[in-house]
């Protein structure tokens, strides 16, 4: 340790950081609707791509003086990493204090401008800098100087057991890197960047254009995991996203699942499908009382999935047929029952006339509505109150939930210390939910369609969880999975398990089904033609591998889904020439990537995993 | 029956049957060298949508100049593009799963994942909505008789079975292919290019897989549609386990599948059996076949397996 070697990646990055604060917008002044910005670049240039800005505009010059420091903090951080690494941490963290004081500074210059204005009664979208925020200057620093913390950190010694944790995310996050680079390549080749027409053309402002598209377009996908704050607190994004991410929760344990005991279950858009004409039938044709009902509804739609994923299953223990094959060919005969069954009301067989009773009335392919009892309630409605004539949601409780469940999932080692995790889980949830109280329920909100199914999810997640890891199936299950001839030779049925295995990853996709028909995810509560079991089945295969294939990983992959799809849905109303598919383009490109294993070489995935196992063998 | 009803079921059959032997034989290639292509699905797309917007972008400033040209070669540049575009969705299928030696099956997901964004993402580029093209007016021209008139592509598409089983069974190139599909250590051994063979493989696969999609853009109808393919890539893939992986036999297969279209839609008509039943009859049978009930059907004993 006496002769420390420098650091020279970071301190080429930290030179690069500070000399690009020419080359890129630090902050947006005002974004109007169709995505044309007016951003300031360092220093203090003011770019107007809107057309409509203020002639005086408020003076910049504390933000600029700011910046200049930062700069200088991160001329100081490279001269750190090259001949002093140790220190390196100071530099870092002079540059993240500067960078997000002048950003504070920015604001209250905007605020002192805007402040009097809301006064008098402006409504928040008449305001001259409405939607103002940081660009991407303002996170490359931001993230440079957490990037000196963290190789300080980590050179130190201090990090090494968190980096041996997540050696498992760095093909994912590598995968989801280059798909968005990829995404972002396709944007600026289909859309001409907003704007561009009302400024005089010019090599600067062009580059500025794009370099905005592109931040533009990745805020919006990434935006919706906050709420939205103006110009009133609004949960919706947050809800949509988590809406959109329920079935695929479902399919994503399903197919994962599979590949844990080496299926490949590309069966569960028909399993989707067949969970849902069960469930629906139930639904629809017993009465009852919810308590009764709603169970019934749920145990059919993962008897529908699981008894079209057994079948598959069947075929291979007992013929050796590949399941590959036969899902494909059962996702389509799925879909055609489908339409036989919500297509039309009467068939002809050889001239006879066959009326079936299970599709509504009317053009439209939909099914009988569910009775109220196979209806599952909105995730609000349990904690809701009214106050005021507006309703509100409680929060203690449902953080309570959320923070045994943290608790329990990051938990390891014997009950004791388990059991301690979750408590303390708990209480931390407990105390931000009383320190938060209550959040205002939107009609957004409502027509979201969060509901139960979601709760539903998690505990799959945790049956999955502990089926896997806990039991003597799920232990026979991965040993088949990971060696089927040791497994075998180990006592294991073969042809049983794999039956076993694909009945529960179908009964899991077949879930997915509960959200579409009793949570209303269709806007009504039926099964309708438009149930998207293509993109939620083979977005399962997405999540499954983007989530390494554990529980955990599954939930939080689909919570990213969800948040580009709302993200998605908005930066098509935003962007002419960009449709909300690019999304799923996304997703095939995170596929394909994560096949590639992220391109990464073989000699360094070895190295992480070897630093996994040294780490592993530590422990014990 | 009627001669004129025979006839026109007979013309659907042969109508149908072109983009599953296309489709098929291009599976045929990749399949038999071992590299599995449940891609075919999405190639397909990629070939009619490329097909489609390259034959209506090239006759829009001719149609501009004068609404009712007729001009013969758009469409046949569209048929090259969709080529084109076939062959790198093919190339980019081999690198992933031979050369990344990824699992074949999961490659070939992504591929069909991203035919089902991107054509929205293009359309949504060149026409302002997420589901259609703009009409072609130019499409391919029919050759033969009244009544019995196809597209030049369903011809090649059946030349192109005594074309594959004379390339596969008869040739040094389909030797390779073959044994490298088989045992590709042995056939290494002997100096066989395993790598080679099978990106060529793939990426023929692709080019026909391409082909089908361009006749159904072009060839059968006159414009691209997001549901046009409507799962017959994986109809393909049925008929080349049905057929067993033999060209005459999947020759066969297609031609049954493509029969029982023809059936759905006349059926549908007279009122005997649903279509969406007789739909799924393909798929069905392919499943019987598969658990040994109807036939065995082999597949290629390295099939799915990365070469190290």
């Amino acid at each position: 340790m006496n002769t420390p070697r420098p650091n020279l990646p970071l301190a080429i990055v930290a030179v690069l950081a500070a000399v690009s604060s020419f080359a890129l917008p630090f902050a947006t002044l005002t974004r109007a609707f169709g995505g044309q910005a007016a951003m300031v670049v360092h220093p203090g240039i003011v770019l107007d791509f809107t057309g409509f800005l203020p002639k005086t505009l408020p003076d910049f010059s504390g933000t600029t003086l700011l910046i200049w420091l930062t700069l200088l903090a991160l001329f100081a951080t490279a001269g750190l990493a090259w001949f002093v690494p140790r220190l390196v941490w100071i530099g870092g963290v002079a540059t993240v204090v500067l960078v997000i004081s002048s950003f504070v500074a920015y604001a209250i210059t905007l605020d002192a401008v805007q402040a009097p204005l809301l006064a008098a009664g402006t409504p928040y979208r008449r305001m001259p800098f409405v939607n103002f925020g940081p660009s991407v200057w303002a996170f490359v620093a931001f993230f440079v100087g957490i990037g000196a913390i963290v190789s300080s950190l980590r050179a130190s010694g201090r990090l090494e057991g968190f980096f041996a944790r997540v050696t498992g995310a760095v093909i994912p996050a590598i995968s989801i890197g280059l798909a968005l680079v990829v995404c972002g390549v396709l944007i600026l080749v289909l859309q001409e960047p907003p704007g561009l027409d009302k400024v005089a053309a010019s090599f600067g402002r062009d580059w500025f254009a794009r370099v905005d598209l592109l931040w533009f377009s990745y805020s919006m996908l990434f935006g919706p995991i906050l709420p939205k704050f103006r110009p009133e607190l609004d949960f919706a994004p947050v809800w949509q996203s988590l809406s959109l991410a329920t079935p695929l929760i479902f399919t994503g344990l399903g197919l994962s699942f599979g590949f844990r005991t080496g299926l490949f279950n590309i069966g569960a858009p028909g399993q989707v499908v067949m969970g849902g004409i069960l469930c629906a039938a139930v639904g629809i044709y017993l009465p009852g009382p919810w308590f009764i009902i709603a169970p019934l509804c749920v145990v059919a739609a993962a008897v529908g999935g699981g008894l079209w994923g057994a079948l598959p299953g069947w075929l291979k223990g007992r013929f050796g047929a590949s399941e590959v094959i036969n899902t494909i060919m059962l996702n389509n005969i799925a879909s055609g029952v489908l339409v036989f069954l919500i297509g039309a009301n009467e068939y002809k067989f050889f001239g006879n006339t066959v009326t079936l009773p299970f599709k509504a009335e009317g053009g439209e392919a939909k099914s009988l509505e569910l009775g109220a009892g196979g209806r599952l309630a909105s995730i609000t409605d349990p904690f809701t109150f009214a106050r005021d004539g507006e309703n509100f949601m409680a929060l203690p409780v449902p953080f309570l939930l959320l923070g045994l469940i943290l608790g329990l999932a990051t938990s390891t080692g014997n009950v004791q210390s388990r059991a301690i995790r979750t408590g303390i889980g708990g209480a931390l949830g407990l105390g931000l939910g009383f320190v938060l109280g209550a959040i205002p329920v939107t009609g957004a909100m409502q027509t979201a369609a969060l509901n139960m199914s979601f709760v539903l999810a998690i505990l799959a997640a945790g049956f999955v969880g502990v089926f896997l890891w806990r039991t003597k199936w799920g232990f026979e299950l991965r040993a088949v999975g990971l060696s089927p001839k040791a497994a075998e030779y180990g006592g294991v049925n073969i042809a049983k398990n794999t039956v076993l295995a694909m009945a529960i990853s179908g009964a899991l996709c077949g879930l997915a089904a509960t959200h579409f028909t009793m949570g209303g995810a269709l806007a009504e509560y039926r099964l309708k033609q438009s149930i998207p079991a293509d993109s939620v089945g083979f977005g399962g295969i997405t999540v499954a591998l983007l989530g390494q294939n554990t529980p955990a990983g599954v939930v939080a992959s689909s919570v990213l889904f969800g948040v580009l799809g709302t993200g998605g849905l908005r930066l098509d109303q935003a962007l002419d020439d960009i449709s909300r598919e690019i999304v799923t383009v996304l997703q095939a490109l995170i596929v394909l990537f994560i096949a590639t294993r992220g391109f990464l070489s073989g000699d360094f995935l070895r190295s992480i995993n070897n630093q996994k196992k040294t780490k592993k063998e530590g422990d014990k | 029956m009627d001669i004129a009803v025979i006839l026109v079921v007979l013309a659907t059959t042969i109508r149908s049957t072109t983009p599953l032997l296309f489709a098929a034989l291009g599976g045929m290639y990749s399949e038999r060298s071992g590299v599995v292509n449940i891609a075919l699905e999405g190639i397909m797309i990629f070939g009619a949508l490329t097909g489609a917007i390259v034959a209506q972008q090239l006759e829009t400033p001719i149609l501009a100049a004068n609404p009712g040209a007729t001009v013969w070669w758009t469409a046949w540049v569209g048929v090259l593009a969709a080529v084109l575009v076939g062959a790198l969705i093919g190339w980019i299928h081999a690198v992933v799963s031979i050369k990344y030696k990824a699992d074949q099956v999961i490659s070939g997901t992504a591929i069909n994942l991203l035919a089902i964004g991107f054509p929205a993402v293009v359309l949504q580029f060149f026409y302002n909505n997420t589901s259609d093209s703009e009409k072609v007016q130019n499409t391919l021209p029919l050759w033969g008789i009244e009544g019995l008139a196809f597209s030049p592509l369903t011809y090649i598409s059946f030349l192109l079975v005594p074309i594959t089983a004379y390339v596969l069974f008869r040739t040094p190139f389909g030797l390779r292919l073959r044994s490298v599909g088989e045992a590709p250590q042995a056939a290494a051994s002997v100096g066989v290019n395993v790598f080679r063979t099978r990106y060529a493989a793939v990426i023929i696969s692709g080019i026909l897989a391409a082909l089908a999609g361009a006749f159904l853009s072009i060839g059968n109808l006159d414009g691209f549609n997001r549901g046009m393919s409507a799962g017959q890539g994986f109809i393909a893939l049925a008929a080349l386990i049905f057929g067993r992986y033999q060209p005459w036999q999947v020759l066969g297969a297609c031609l049954l599948f493509g029969f029982f279209r023809a059936l759905a839609i006349r059926l549908g008509g007279d009122n005997i059996l649903p279509s969406a039943l007789v739909d799924n009859l393909p798929f069905v049978i392919t499943m019987f076949v598969l658990a040994g009930l109807i036939g065995k059907s082999r597949a290629p004993k390295a099939i799915g397996k990365p070469y190290p």
